[in-house]
């Protein structure tokens, strides 16, 4: 069952600069991608499209979701349908507390005023998972929060939302090494409680793959998909580097 | 009106107890005298389109003064004139039709201290202003003052804001600090990326910038927030 399908995307920025050129991808229920690639490839800009960004304008082809255009979709109906974005630098919003953001977008992604009781019981068991300190439930949304602890906040977000396509945009990004092994662990262990839900790595490293292994990597240049193979394509480039891309052989692309 | 420790012969209220006052203001201007050495806090709330107010702070006299309104016309004028005396102000306004707050703090004594925090949502199409004048005169040494001023527009509504200070010492610690915005467009992505809609991500954005600075009991953050969401609708 397809997931998320990306047909010959074209994305334009707002100063006219072509980022994303004839971008296809192909998710299934219960798959793990990885897309890695140089700085400046289009990357973080692709997961700010999926999520419905007005930063972007597409200029041709389609996202569908579940078989479903979503092109037309705001960005909240997206992630209420199931799209999480873990950001790679999530903002602090000073005045609004963890609880009350999260306990808000739960009942907005359910549809429904979420109990107290329930709320602070789901909220007790992410955090113990994460092992996040409990005052960080009462503090502003990662106001004054470390690297990690910002990144930790988004997973016990998606956690809490429980959405079924998961997009991480540089999680291994200003996270030590305990805290990578614990946040990885979160998300593997989330994937193994909800097998349909499917993810999409970013990075520019291997080492976040080491802990999340997925079953396809892709090498993103210049806006677009140019080579696809499995984990050992993420290990060429740990040795090579993107350079030695298109030297190397034995790997399609990806359609 | 509701006082305890109080010494009221209105329009002048003399405050010598500490403790935590409740006012409302009505129309007649009503001007606030705190007794040397004493510290109070109070919260200001209106029962009319316009308030008036004068505070005289004596020496070594802490004011807090919070206040949280919607679409009033306001002025206040506070007089540092006991050495040491220190007020703390936070006004949050909501706003739909035309209203705006005219502050002045007068420093008239060494070692005085004003922290002015001043927010306003405008919901609305007219204009909303904040005017904050603060002097310092020659001979008033070692005097502190901070101001913050913010409106956020979320309609095709206006903000003004006119900021001012005036210091004629050379020791004086000053911050200054004034913006008129919507609300930052990261922050509103942030939001709606976890499926809080447009209007509740309005919701928590207006609490945290007018609420976020006040320092008031439950009963009255539950009042305050349902006028905020009832403005959101």
């Amino acid at each position: 069952m397809k997931m998320l399908e990306i047909k010959e995307l074209k994305v334009r920025s707002k100063d006219g600069k072509d980022i994303l050129k004839d971008f296809s991808l192909l998710i299934k229920k219960g798959e793990v991608h990885a897309i890695m690639g140089p700085n400046g490839t289009g990357k973080s800009t692709l997961s700010k499209v999926i999520m419905g960004s007005d930063d972007y304008e597409v200029i041709h082809g389609d996202i569908l979701y579940n078989g479903t255009s979503i092109l037309n979709l705001p960005v909240d109906e997206r992630a209420r349908q199931g799209i999480f974005l873990v950001n790679q630098n999530p903002v602090s919003i000073e005045g609004v507390t963890n609880s009350e953001f999260l306990k808000t977008a739960l009942s907005s992604v359910r549809g429904e005023n979420v109990g107290l009781y329930e709320f602070m019981k789901l909220m007790e068991n992410a955090m113990g998972d994460l092992k996040m300190r409990e005052d960080m439930m009462h503090r502003s949304i990662n106001q004054d929060f470390s690297g990690g602890e910002r990144k930790k906040n988004e997973i016990l977000q998606m956690k809490i939302l429980k959405p079924k396509l998961v997009i991480l945009d540089e999680l291994d990004s200003g996270l030590d090494v305990d805290s990578l092994k614990i946040v990885c662990e979160n998300v593997r262990q989330y994937l193994e409680e909800n097998p349909e839900t499917s993810l999409l790595i970013i990075t520019h490293y291997s080492r976040i793959l080491e802990y999340i292994k997925p079953q396809y990597v892709h090498v993103m240049k210049d806006g677009k998909i140019v080579q696809t193979s499995d984990m050992s394509l993420a290990l060429e480039i740990e040795k090579n580097g993107y350079d030695g891309v298109n030297s190397m052989s034995g790997n399609d692309v990806y359609e | 009106m509701m006082f305890m420790n109080k010494l009221l012969l209105k329009p002048q209220i003399y405050i010598e107890k500490e403790d935590s006052y409740e006012l409302v203001v009505g129309e007649d201007a009503v001007e606030i005298v705190l007794a040397p050495y004493t510290s109070c806090k109070l919260l200001a709330l209106a029962s009319s389109k316009s308030q008036n107010v004068t505070i005289h702070l004596s020496k070594e006299s802490r004011f807090e003064y919070q206040s949280f309104l919607q679409n009033i016309n306001s002025k206040i004028q506070i007089f540092l004139e006991g050495e040491g005396a220190s007020v703390d102000f936070v006004y949050s306004m909501l706003a739909s039709s035309k209203c705006g707050l005219k502050v002045e703090v007068y420093h008239q004594s060494s070692h005085t201290s004003s922290r002015i925090h001043n927010a306003i949502v405008n919901y609305g199409e007219e204009l909303a202003s904040l005017s904050v004048d603060a002097s310092v005169p020659k001979g008033c040494v070692s005097c502190h003052l901070t101001q913050d001023n913010r409106i956020t527009l979320l309609k095709n509504g206006k903000g003004k804001i006119l900021p001012n200070l005036w210091i004629d010492e050379f020791d004086c610690f000053a911050e200054h600090s004034a913006y008129i915005s919507k609300f930052s467009k990261e922050k509103m992505f942030y939001c709606r990326m976890r499926g809080i809609q447009e209007q509740d991500v309005y919701f928590l954005l207006t609490k945290s910038m007018l609420l976020g600075n006040m320092n008031v009991d439950d009963e009255h953050l539950t009042q305050f927030t349902e006028m905020i969401q009832k403005m959101g609708r």
